[in-house]
């Protein structure tokens, strides 16, 4: 960076008032100095007198304490750093501090032995201390002692450096001021000169345009002057040469740059031209119209090549012709008006479109229909020169016109024709924009007191909405099928069926939608007859389920009595039977029985036929279910010395699907009736084969009386005994019905085979198994275990305590007759499901044994109330209840019943069950 | 409802304490079985009576609130201004406990018939005695050589500088005399004694040869041996005695007295006692007071005289 003269002017001054500054401190601080110091100096001497009066008589006496308090009095006015009292040689007595570090030494400090020497009063100044000292004497003359005061210099010296802070605080701002004013001062001396420089060394350079500041009144600004006046004059000789040379040069440049843009216009425009030329032809060469020009005379004088493609004439035939030569007679004939209306144009130079017309084609037959467009052409003078235009084959498009002409044509015919009502309407507005008769029929309306309407005039409130939301679909779905109530003219509903469509354009934009219309009255009314027929027959149904619930609940219970008090009788320790009693009990017992078998084959029958029999299909061992059987039918068998004959002839894993309790009810009925209807010492056989149809017969033979064959057809039938109902075998008639069902139901067929005198056979199929599905494991035979009332239950330490609520008067004393037999176990008794509750959480038994069908609570609705209850919960409860349906017990078990013991008891099973339970709990 | 009642006095205001102590009794003697719930009060002889009350007043607060189940619900503290003043308070009944020195503690004791109870180790010290010096190169070997001499004790009060010295030269059969300035001669066969009223007057005296010798607390002697303008030399050397104790009254209710010792005496074995402690002049402990301790103390009963005679 260059230091200029105004940076020298500025640094010359600035050292200036430094060093004005610096010498002007520095003088201050020295007086200052000598001031302070001769101040002190007069204190120092005060001080030291005063105290070396105050003393005198403390130090002749000795007193260290009161010395040590004068001198530490003094210390705490502040201003002084030392005072010590010395004895008369010099030897420390105090410095106003309690046993001093320097007692009774003499300090090692040359003022001490200055004042010594002295003899009166010392005084010194050294880098640490101002000294000064005095002496204590006797009257005559006798030192006793001395007084030294002292003061660091550090106080004075702390003293100047604040005074010499506070003058800097003052100075260097001052300094730095006049700094700054000495650098604006040099800046503003030097710049005229400095652009006076800079304005030479232009000139030199040749500029001689630039003119120096000259406003400055002194030799500067005189400089500027001359120097201004000076490039004036040279750069006035120098213009007028080389401004002319320029100006040339600059022309020829603009000519030569002219003439290049026209040439490149030039060329531009010729290809422009030739791209146009090129284009038209391609135009002309690719689309399938032609093209054609006619002079002033309007004959043809161009016709483009596509001309002759399209329509076989040779162009130079056409050539020179006019269009009413070109014309086929028959067609000009044909529309006579609207070619009188085309000459006038062409007379009358105006421009034309799409005028249609048919000519003949060179070769071959028919016509061609053709369509012109034209303009007409004027030269630069506006006179007329003729036509120029286009044309296009218009025969294909004619037809397929005529074609949908026809195609409507018959539309409309059937549209009228129809027996389906019809309307068409306006996607948007909803208007009716065609109907036919068939619809205004239907409605009795006029057509013109629909068009013009919306379909949501004809219909009612409820309907209307079905409308709009239907209507609400024409533009986004294209079919809709929907039933609708209409509402004719004289206020009666009309049921009706739509089929709806909406039409669209290519676009796919919905511009019309229709319907058809049919009258479905006939249909409603069908259907409401059936519906009302399928009403009146659940309704039958469900009387005769309740019926039948009822009769079984009604007829259960009365046994239950019958049959459990005949066993009570059989299974009485204590009431030992005479051989005849024990038959009359046997007696009421299986004629209980008997009666108990009618009812659930008579409620099975029911339920077949209503349809509520399901079998559970699943995968069986033929040869399991045989064995599963015949121990049912021994007994039977061998009191009448029957022999019983299995033959398994199949291979034993060969599998059957077939629901397995149904099918054992199906062998036992058959293997029963073969016993039942056999002689004594007869034979019963029981066999099964494959046949071909995927299927396994099984067939029971029996050496029996046979069946007549004049009732065989009506072995089948319900309640038909053929015959045997005055005889002593025992039967409800209903077996064989309901086996053939059942056996139909699993898919299988039943048949037989008889003679009267010979025996019978009767016969199942059984659809064969196949897959791997797991064979159902064949059910354990029941074994009967001896049993007698009198056997404890569970534990027979424990006494049990049971809880039966029953309301009937009967059944609540069989109940507790039986349980009165079983030692370890109490019976409450209560006939109220609440009363029941109320013990429960009383007395909380063992067990409860709960009757479903009770006054008030039933027996359901105690259990919830039982398990809903934290001190009942557990409580097992089992239901005693003649509501043995099976939906009746499936409900009770969900309910959680822990078991379900229909009526009549058996009472061997009853008290198992309490066993299992109390074991259990 | 005692400790309750403590409770809310600690927050008072003192000024405050006379007037709720007052209603506090009524209230207590109405509503239960009067417990004759008190002031307990302690005291000291002392020329500077704000600067100890300052220094006594949270012990005996503390102390009294320790003392809550043995029905000391307040504390208070009296400055006496000698000896005569202490005993007469203790006779009264109006100081109930009185800590000092052990040789003054002796006087208060014959002259109210208070008693000695526990020894407190002020600023951690059990013990102290004293020492007569003289310069080492004086001729004074022996205690009988200080007869017609002169010795500087340290002042009227001071149990080491004046009481503990002064006792047991007359206890050895010295006779004192007290002169006015150092140069006057004491009575023939007499130890002319003076005050110096400060331990390093004393030092310088016996240095300067201004007194032939001089007593004070050994430790102190020591520090100013150590400068001594002339090597000084220690004379004798007087027993140990207790450096401070516990005294009550004489008819200070005896279970009150047992629950007092208790307190003290446990004090520095918990956080809140040793705190208690600490901030009274950096007490270390209270104990039972040595028996032969207390027989250094005791000895001097007869001679009493010296310290009680105006």
């Amino acid at each position: 960076m260059k230091f200029g003269l105004g940076h020298k002017i500025a640094a010359l001054m600035s050292a200036l008032i430094f060093l004005i500054g610096a010498g002007l401190s520095s003088v201050l601080i020295y007086q200052e100095r000598v001031a302070i110091h001769d101040l002190r100096m007069d204190a120092s001497h005060e001080l030291t007198q005063r105290t070396a009066t105050h003393i005198e008589n403390d130090l002749y006496n000795l007193d260290i304490r009161k010395l040590r308090s004068t001198v530490a009095t003094i210390m705490q006015g502040g201003g002084i750093d030392l005072i010590w009292v010395l004895d008369e040689h010099g030897r420390l007595l105090t410095d106003g501090h309690p046993a001093p570090r320097l007692r009774n030494q003499k300090p090692s400090v040359p003022f001490v032995d200055q004042l010594l020497g002295s003899g009166g009063t010392a005084e010194l100044m050294d880098p640490s201390y101002h000294w000064v000292g005095q002496s204590v004497a006797l009257g005559d003359g006798t030192v006793i002692g001395y007084v030294v005061v002292a003061y660091t210099q550090s106080h004075l010296d702390e003293h100047l450096r604040t005074s010499l802070i506070n003058q800097l605080i003052v100075l260097v701002p001052a300094l730095l001021f006049g700094v700054i004013a000495a650098f604006f001062l040099g800046r503003r001396i030097a710049e005229p000169l400095v652009a006076v420089s800079a304005a030479a060394e232009q000139i030199g350079d040749g500029n001689w345009d630039v003119v120096i500041n000259d406003d400055s009144q002194d030799e500067v600004g005189d400089l500027a002057r001359s120097i201004n006046a000076m490039t004036k004059n040279l750069s006035q000789i120098a213009v007028s040469r080389d401004k002319l040379g320029e100006i040339v040069q600059r022309r020829t440049i603009e000519l030569q740059r002219h003439r290049d843009h026209l040439e490149e216009l030039v060329e531009e425009r010729t290809r422009e031209l030739t791209k146009s030329e090129e284009r038209f032809r391609g135009f002309a060469e690719s689309t399938s119209d032609w093209f054609w020009e006619m002079d002033e005379n309007l004959c043809i004088s161009y016709l483009s090549d596509r001309f002759e493609d399209v329509t076989g004439r040779p162009i130079g035939a056409v050539l020179g012709k006019t269009r009413r030569e070109l014309a086929a007679p028959e067609a000009m004939q044909a529309e006579p008006e609207k070619w009188n209306e085309h000459f006038r144009d062409l007379e009358g130079h105006r421009p034309f479109r799409n005028f249609e017309y048919d000519i003949l084609p060179d070769i071959g037959e028919g016509l061609i229909s053709i369509s012109i467009s034209g303009v007409p052409i004027f030269d630069g003078n506006g006179i007329f020169r003729g036509y120029r235009g286009s044309g296009e084959d218009v025969t294909e498009r004619k037809a397929i016109a005529e074609e949908l002409r026809q195609n409507e044509e018959k539309f409309r015919s059937i549209i009228q024709t129809t027996t389906e009502g019809y309307w068409l309407i306006d996607p948007q507005t909803h208007e009716m924009l065609e109907v036919n008769p068939a619809l205004c029929r239907m409605l009795g309306y006029d057509e013109g007191e629909i068009l013009g309407r919306t379909p949501l005039h004809f219909v009612d409130a409820e309907n209307a909405e079905v409308f709009k939301l239907q209507m609400a679909k024409i533009n986004v779905t294209d079919h809709r099928s929907y039933d609708i109530v209409l509402t004719k003219k004289d206020g009666n509903k009309v049921p009706t069926h739509f089929e709806a469509s909406t039409i669209r354009d290519a676009n796919g934009k919905s511009h019309a939608a229709f319907a058809f219309i049919m009258d479905i009255s006939e249909r409603v009314q069908t259907q409401n007859e059936l519906q009302q027929a399928k009403e009146e027959a659940d309704r039958a149904n469900q009387a005769k389920s309740e019926f039948l619930s009822s009769m079984s609940h009604e007829l259960r219970t009365p046994l239950n009595g019958i049959l459990g008090f005949a066993q009570l009788l059989e299974y009485d320790p204590s009431i030992p039977l005479y051989a005849s009693q024990k038959d009359k009990t046997d007696q009421i017992i299986k004629s209980g029985n008997h009666l108990l078998e009618l009812i659930d084959q008579v409620l099975e029958l029911a339920k077949i036929e209503a349809g509520k029999i399901s079998v559970s299909l699943e995968n069986l061992s033929i040869c399991d279910v045989f064995d599963e059987c015949v121990p049912l039918i021994e007994g039977m068998s061998e009191k009448r010395n029957i022999t019983l004959v299995t033959e398994c002839s199949t291979h034993p894993n060969i599998m059957v699907r077939a629901d397995q309790t149904r099918l054992k009810q199906v062998m036992l009925n058959l293997m029963s009736n073969a016993v039942k209807y056999n002689h004594d010492a007869g034979s019963i056989s029981l066999s099964s084969k494959i046949t071909g149809d995927d299927k396994i017969r099984v067939a029971i033979t029996d050496t029996g009386l046979g069946i007549p064959e004049d009732v065989q057809d009506k072995l089948f039938l319900p309640f038909e005994r053929l015959g045997r109902e005055a005889s002593d075998i025992e039967g409800t008639g209903i077996g064989l019905t309901i086996t053939r069902e059942l056996v139909h139901l699993m898919g299988g067929e039943i048949g037989f085979e008889s003679e009267v005198g010979k025996g019978s056979t009767f016969w199942i199929t059984v659809p064969l198994a196949h897959g791997t599905e797991a064979p159902a494991s064949p059910r354990s035979p029941v074994v009967e275990n001896a049993f007698t009332l009198n056997t404890p239950l569970g534990n027979e330490a424990k006494n049990y305590v049971a809880l039966y609520v029953e309301d009937n008067p009967a059944n609540l004393g069989l109940m507790e007759q039986i349980f009165d037999m079983v030692p370890n176990l109490t019976l409450l008794s209560t006939h109220t499901a609440e009363l029941g509750i109320e013990i429960a959480r009383t007395q909380r038994p063992d067990i409860i044994l709960m009757d479903i069908n009770l006054p008030g609570m039933n027996g359901v609705e105690a259990l919830g109330q039982l398990k809903a209850d934290s001190s009942t919960r557990d409580i097992p409860v089992l239901a005693v209840t003649a509501a043995a349906m099976p939906h009746q017990i499936e409900q009770g078990m969900d309910k959680g019943f822990l078991a379900y013991v229909t009526k009549p008891i058996q009472v061997e099973n009853l008290l198992n069950t309490v066993r299992e339970i109390l074991k259990l709990s | 409802m005692i400790a309750l009642h403590h409770s809310l006095w600690r927050i008072l205001p003192t000024k405050r304490r006379a007037v709720v102590s007052l209603s506090s009794a009524v209230v207590t003697l109405a509503l239960a079985v009067p417990s004759f719930a008190k002031t307990m009060t302690i005291g000291t002889i002392s020329t500077s009576p704000v600067e100890e009350t300052r220094v006594f007043q949270p012990f005996a607060d503390d102390l009294a609130g320790r003392l809550a189940e043995d029905g000391i619900d307040d504390a208070k503290v009296v400055i006496a201004t000698d000896i005569q003043h202490m005993a007469a308070l203790l006779k009264s009944g109006a100081v109930d406990l009185y800590i000092d020195s052990s040789v003054t503690a002796l006087a208060v004791n014959a002259l109210s018939g208070s008693q000695y109870m526990l020894r407190r180790w002020k600023k951690g010290r059990s013990q102290y005695r004293s020492v007569i010096f003289v310069r080492d190169d004086s001729d004074i070997k022996t205690l009988d050589d200080l007869k017609n001499k002169v010795i500087a004790f340290e002042e009227p009060f001071s149990t080491s500088g004046f009481m503990l010295p002064a006792m047991t030269l007359k206890r050895e059969g010295m006779k004192l005399a007290a002169v006015q300035a150092v140069h006057v001669r004491p009575p023939a066969g007499t130890i002319g004694s003076i005050m110096a009223f400060d331990n390093e007057t004393q030092s310088s005296w016996v240095e300067r040869g201004r007194v032939q010798a001089a007593a004070m607390a050994e430790e102190d002697f020591h520090t100013f041996a150590k400068t001594a303008l002339n090597p000084l030399r220690v004379l004798y050397t007087t027993p140990y005695v207790p450096y401070h104790v516990v005294i009550h009254r004489p008819d200070l209710d005896h279970k009150l007295v047992q629950g007092i010792k208790k307190v003290l005496k446990s004090a520095h074995e918990t956080q809140s006692g040793q705190s208690m402690l600490k901030n009274f002049e950096r007490t270390a402990k209270f104990d039972d007071i040595p028996e032969q301790l207390l027989g250094h103390v005791t000895v001097l009963t007869p001679f009493l005289s010296l310290i009680l005679s105006p």
